[in-house]
């Protein structure tokens, strides 16, 4: 397998991260919290800070997750990890095409987007998670000038008054309910997979911290934005805040729609995390089967991707079953690095 | 005359059909050992040089003073004929000692002694002296010697040192290479006035044996990445190699590109700008051009002048620069993505002018871009190769009449001709010919994306552009280096100029031996160093 660089590896985690934030975190963290949707994420984010110093007291960052001696228990893992990743890369799989279509392509069928994307996400994993990484690393600082462009150009829409109550929907949402929302972090899983250049323990537990603090930050401040900008009730009925708040940007009479900059930036971004998974996903089947190969797995399963988000309802129906999923990746993004140092200090 | 009424039988020679030839593949010549036998050797020389049927080999006999036979053989033209007269054939006709008995002890001072030429080189090996011949030396043998002596009187037609025709700036040195190795070598040594500057022989093609030189400086260039161009170079299995960009398509990473990955320059300065960063230069007799080793991206888009001006300027030069590139790929695209699919972003005033001026073009916005923009790049493709009065002429014809016309004909819609022209003055900006070609390439893919999938074609059509260009190498650099991964400001500097006194180290991907380019506050004064 390529070796990713540790900061890479960093850009990687971040920008998967943040499509999870593009498409689905803000609008759930606000009908969880409310206008506290900024307090919400500033709590899960010290949960997850937590939960990742617990993780690195007892995992072995030096060890490739699959590094398992036992067969049977490698393969269980592997296809653990696999699901996994199924569900965290269909769940934004099943989001983008629909969005793509209402927002971008009216007339064009879903299922030309679907093979389209398709497509473009094998040929991205076939060409390898190094250049993705390289990619990841130039292309945030462009992601970065570009929301930063949006949250200025927004002031003059933003009411303070629209953060009261300061706490929202109350405490016990934010505290209780409001750990679901960990699932925005759940891509940290890849950091227990993907390999790096220097195999370094410490190189990893800071690109994890790098990663969870940098995505932190940005889903604060977006959710902070979001909620100046929309009162209560009004903000939970958005299905995509993120659009919906550069919509409303205006420069001008003649540059009336910025949104045309962030749909490029969100396109390139979730390309990304569909070609970071789907070449995840061979390298653990891979690692799990001992296969010579993985490059030529992307295609195989693109095409059981694409066919589960064909065959499953709309994705504003699938919200519905947002707990099961949110939880189900929530806590396996633990629970699974917890299980294998376990596996690995019995076969000590 | 003929009778027009009457049919004639077709004679035999007038029906000439080329027949397959005997396949036949080069051998090597066969052994000879040169002898002491003038005879002999005259046969060989003869046969290999397949004179008299060879028009401009010059086979020439004559007698030493003590009666002793000697012949020179050397190609007329390659030559000059002056030396060959007065410094070998005159020198040697009047040689005392050339004499029965003194002769084999002395032969190896012939050289030494009596031959009044810079360049000369007596060996017995006979290939060695046929491939000096074929490269413009003249060849002695003597008779009862057992030895070739080849003399350097190449001398043959070539350009003067022009001004670059190619990479022309209005600030530094106006000397562009020209066709001759040792000029193109010396206009680099005159520049950098070091030792260091290692100028390594090399010989490509089996038959054209075409000499070039590896150029570096040793103290600085990292010699794996020196030995790796020897290594590429010497593998070359090919007869003949004309031009250094052949060689460069030969030795370059990856076979099928869309992208231009080799970095050529006509200018001598450049080129010891960029053996000074610590980069290996490959200089070909023949080829007006250094090949540089390795590059990555962003130095393709800079320009000659960029080293010559005030860092402001520079940046804001070549950020006219990228974006005119930006606007050469993507314009098209884009406009196509925005009239067919995202009308809502267009401004409502600028929407009814642009369906005001194709309200009667009878073809899809798509064959009306495709057709306006074969018919340029047409254009181009003709003034290119049009002897330079005509070739403007031609672009005055094309862009205008043709552009004029065809609007008042309502075959294309102005807006269509402003893109189009928008686009070719963009292609025109690219600093790098084949770079162009490549953006030609793109900005057809560009086109199809567009026009079937709007924004989100043209965004995937980026991804999958920048990650290949991420993963491809040139001579185990990456092509997308210095990688932003190890910090952005390397980007930054790459892609944009820094000031000239900020530049303290080489690129760090070049692994070079020395990295420190220059002192930390290297304006002394600054910091009182030079009280």
């Amino acid at each position: 397998m390529e070796r990713l660089s540790h900061k890479d590896l960093t850009a990687i985690l971040i920008n998967v991260m943040y499509v999870k934030l593009l498409l689905t975190i803000p609008r759930n963290m606000i009908l969880i919290a409310g206008n506290a949707a900024w307090l919400l994420s500033v709590y899960v984010t010290a949960v997850m800070l937590l939960l990742f110093f617990l993780i690195t007291k007892i995992y072995d960052f030096e060890k490739p997750l699959l590094d398992i001696k036992s067969p049977a228990l490698r393969i269980g893992t592997g296809i653990a990890v696999s699901l996994v990743l199924l569900l965290s890369m269909t769940s934004v799989a099943k989001i983008y095409p629909e969005t793509v279509k209402i927002v971008l392509l009216q007339n064009t069928p879903i299922e030309i987007i679907i093979g389209f994307i398709a497509v473009v996400a094998v040929l991205g994993a076939f060409i390898g998670i190094e250049p993705l990484g390289r990619i990841s690393s130039l292309f945030q600082p462009i992601a970065a000038v570009v929301m930063v462009l949006c949250f200025l150009f927004l002031i003059p829409h933003m009411k303070i008054g629209n953060l009261t109550p300061v706490l929202g929907n109350g405490i016990k949402n934010i505290t209780v309910k409001g750990l679901t929302t960990l699932y925005g972090f759940s891509d940290i899983i890849l950091l227990y997979i993907l390999n790096t250049k220097n195999e370094n323990g410490k190189g990893k537990i800071k690109a994890g911290y790098k990663s969870i603090i940098i995505m932190g930050i940005i889903m604060t401040v977006t959710t902070a934005v979001y909620c100046l900008i929309f009162p209560y009730s009004v903000s939970s009925n958005y299905v995509l805040p993120l659009y919906q708040m550069v919509r409303l940007i205006q420069i001008g009479d003649f540059f009336g729609r910025f949104e045309a900059f962030f749909e490029f930036v969100w396109s390139i971004s979730i390309l990304l995390y569909y070609s970071i998974y789907l070449y995840t996903l061979s390298y653990v089947w891979q690692k799990t089967f001992n296969l010579p190969y993985l490059k030529p797995l992307a295609t195989p399963f693109i095409i059981i991707v694409s066919s589960i988000i064909y065959n499953t309802p709309s994705f504003t129906q699938l919200n519905k079953n947002y707990t099961v999923y949110a939880t189900a990746l929530g806590v396996s993004c633990v629970l699974i690095p917890a299980v294998v140092s376990l596996i690995r200090r019995g076969e000590k | 005359m003929k009778n027009p009424f009457k049919f004639y039988e077709p004679q035999e020679n007038q029906s000439f059909i080329l027949q397959q030839a005997e396949n036949k593949n080069s051998t090597e010549p066969e052994a000879f050992k040169i002898s002491k036998n003038l005879k002999t050797n005259e046969e060989y020389i003869k046969k290999r040089f397949r004179i008299p049927e060879n028009n401009d080999v010059i086979y020439r006999s004559f007698e030493l003073k003590g009666g002793k036979k000697a012949f020179a053989v050397f190609i007329e033209g390659m030559v000059n004929s002056a030396f060959v007269s007065s410094n070998i054939i005159e020198t040697m006709q009047f040689i005392p000692f050339l004499q029965e008995g003194t002769i084999s002890i002395k032969q190896d001072e012939i050289i030494e002694k009596f031959v009044s030429h810079c360049q000369a080189v007596a060996t017995d090996d006979i290939n060695q002296v046929i491939d000096e011949v074929n490269f413009g030396g003249c060849a002695v043998f003597v008779d009862g010697v057992n030895k070739g002596f080849t003399m350097d009187v190449r001398s043959w037609g070539h350009r003067g040192i022009d001004k670059p025709e190619n990479e022309q700036t209005i600030y530094g040195p106006q000397e562009a290479f020209n066709e001759m190795l040792r000029n193109n070598s010396a206009l680099i040594r005159k520049i950098l006035k070091t030792e260091k500057v290692i100028c390594k022989a090399i010989k490509v093609g089996k038959e054209s044996k075409t000499r070039g030189v590896i150029m570096y400086i040793d103290d600085i260039a990292n010699d794996s990445l020196v030995n790796e161009v020897e290594r590429r170079i010497k593998g070359i299995d090919v007869d003949y190699i004309f031009s250094v960009e052949e060689l460069g398509n030969f030795i370059r990473d990856n076979k099928f590109s869309i992208t231009n990955q080799l970095l050529t320059t006509e200018r001598p300065d450049r080129t010891a700008r960029y053996l000074a960063d610590g980069r290996v230069a490959v200089l070909l007799n023949g080829s007006p051009t250094a090949l540089i080793c390795p590059t990555n991206a962003y130095e393709l888009t800079h320009a000659a002048s960029d080293s010559y001006m005030n860092s402001v300027f520079v940046n804001a030069a070549r950020t006219i620069r990228l974006l005119s590139m930006a606007l050469s790929v993507l314009l098209p695209g884009v406009y196509l993505a925005l009239t067919l699919f995202h009308q809502e972003m267009i401004p409502t005033y600028l929407l009814y002018s642009i369906s005001a001026s194709r309200e009667n073009v009878p073809f899809p916005s798509v064959l009306e871009l495709i057709l306006m923009d074969f018919s340029f790049e047409m254009i181009r493709e003709a003034g290119l190769r049009m002897p330079g009065a005509l070739g403007s002429t031609l672009g005055i014809v094309g862009g205008l009449i043709l552009g004029q016309a065809a609007v008042s004909a309502k075959i294309v819609s102005p807006i269509m001709i402003i893109i189009i022209a928008i686009t070719g003055i963009g292609s025109f900006a690219t600093s790098d010919y084949s770079l162009g070609w490549s953006y030609r390439i793109l900005r057809l893919i560009f086109i199809v994306l567009g026009a079937s999938l709007g924004f989100f074609g043209i965004s995937a059509g980026v991804f999958l552009y920048a990650v290949y260009l991420a993963s491809l190498t040139n001579f185990g650099i990456k092509f997308l280096s210095p990688l932003p991964g190890n910090g952005g400001v390397k980007v930054f500097s790459s892609i944009f100029s820094p000031s000239i006194w900020s530049e303290e180290f080489r690129p760090d991907y070049l692994h070079t031996k020395n990295n420190k380019k220059e002192a930390k506050i290297s304006r002394s004064w600054l910091s009182g160093r030079d009280k």
